[in-house]
């Protein structure tokens, strides 16, 4: 797994993988808009495909302990309803 | 919130479908925005709206995303996008087709690139437990 670590050796999501993927989706909705395209809405039915192909699957003990932990922090610091607060004021 | 929570539901379905699986993470998302946005039928709504989305294709998807925006109250869109990549993130995992969608639903709720990127950005840097699809 190629993903970089901060020094506290927490998942850094400033690397250059996120900035990747935005720049993906930025030239992919560019290319839309110049062949005048409507957006387009993805949809899978194949949970798996990304796991078979190599990518980081989300379901090992690694991602679930990940969504745990943010389901948690989420709870304990209230932060979804202060973001709905927030957003919807 | 004054959004009809079917029309939330509808692009919150569509965010679902973009890894095709409704887990035990995003149940207990919508479970904690039910409970925030005092909506305690929002789960069957959309469970409903995943149903009824469950056999279009991409194209129909989109139309159907048109259409509900059309319904989005004033000044709520933002949100909308807001609350639809928290749940594409509850798994823990951010993937490229997540985010090609969370870009498409902007497109289709009138929000502003720069505008939706703001948001990507700050809620990305704000979760430090979530994995970037490589």
């Amino acid at each position: 797994m190629a993903l970089q670590k901060t020094a506290s050796g927490k998942v850094d999501k400033r690397t250059k993988e996120y900035k990747e993927l935005v720049e993906r989706a930025k030239k992919a909705r560019e290319a839309q808009k110049k062949a005048a395209k409507k957006p387009v809405v993805k949809k899978s039915t194949a949970a798996a495909k990304r796991r078979a192909d190599g990518h980081l699957d989300q379901r090992t003990k690694e991602g679930k302990a990940a969504a745990a932990r943010m389901a948690k922090a989420r709870k304990a610091q209230n932060s979804l309803v202060n973001r709905i607060k927030r957003l919807f004021k | 919130m004054k959004t009809d929570p079917k029309i939330l539901s509808s692009f919150l379905a569509a965010a679902v479908w973009a890894d095709g699986e409704y887990d035990e993470f995003e149940k207990e998302f919508v479970s904690d925005l039910a409970e925030g946005l005092e909506v305690p039928t929002l789960n069957a709504t959309l469970e409903a709206e995943i149903k009824a989305t469950e056999n279009m294709d991409e194209d129909a998807l989109a139309k159907y995303l048109e259409t509900a925006a059309q319904k989005v109250a004033a000044g709520e869109g933002e949100g909308i996008l807001s609350l639809c990549l928290q749940l594409m993130c509850a798994d823990s995992f951010l993937a490229q087709d997540e985010v090609d969608n969370f870009f498409a639903f902007a497109d289709i709720l009138g929000v502003d690139e720069d505008a939706a990127t703001a948001i990507l950005d700050e809620y990305v840097n704000e979760e430090e437990d979530l994995i970037i699809e490589e």
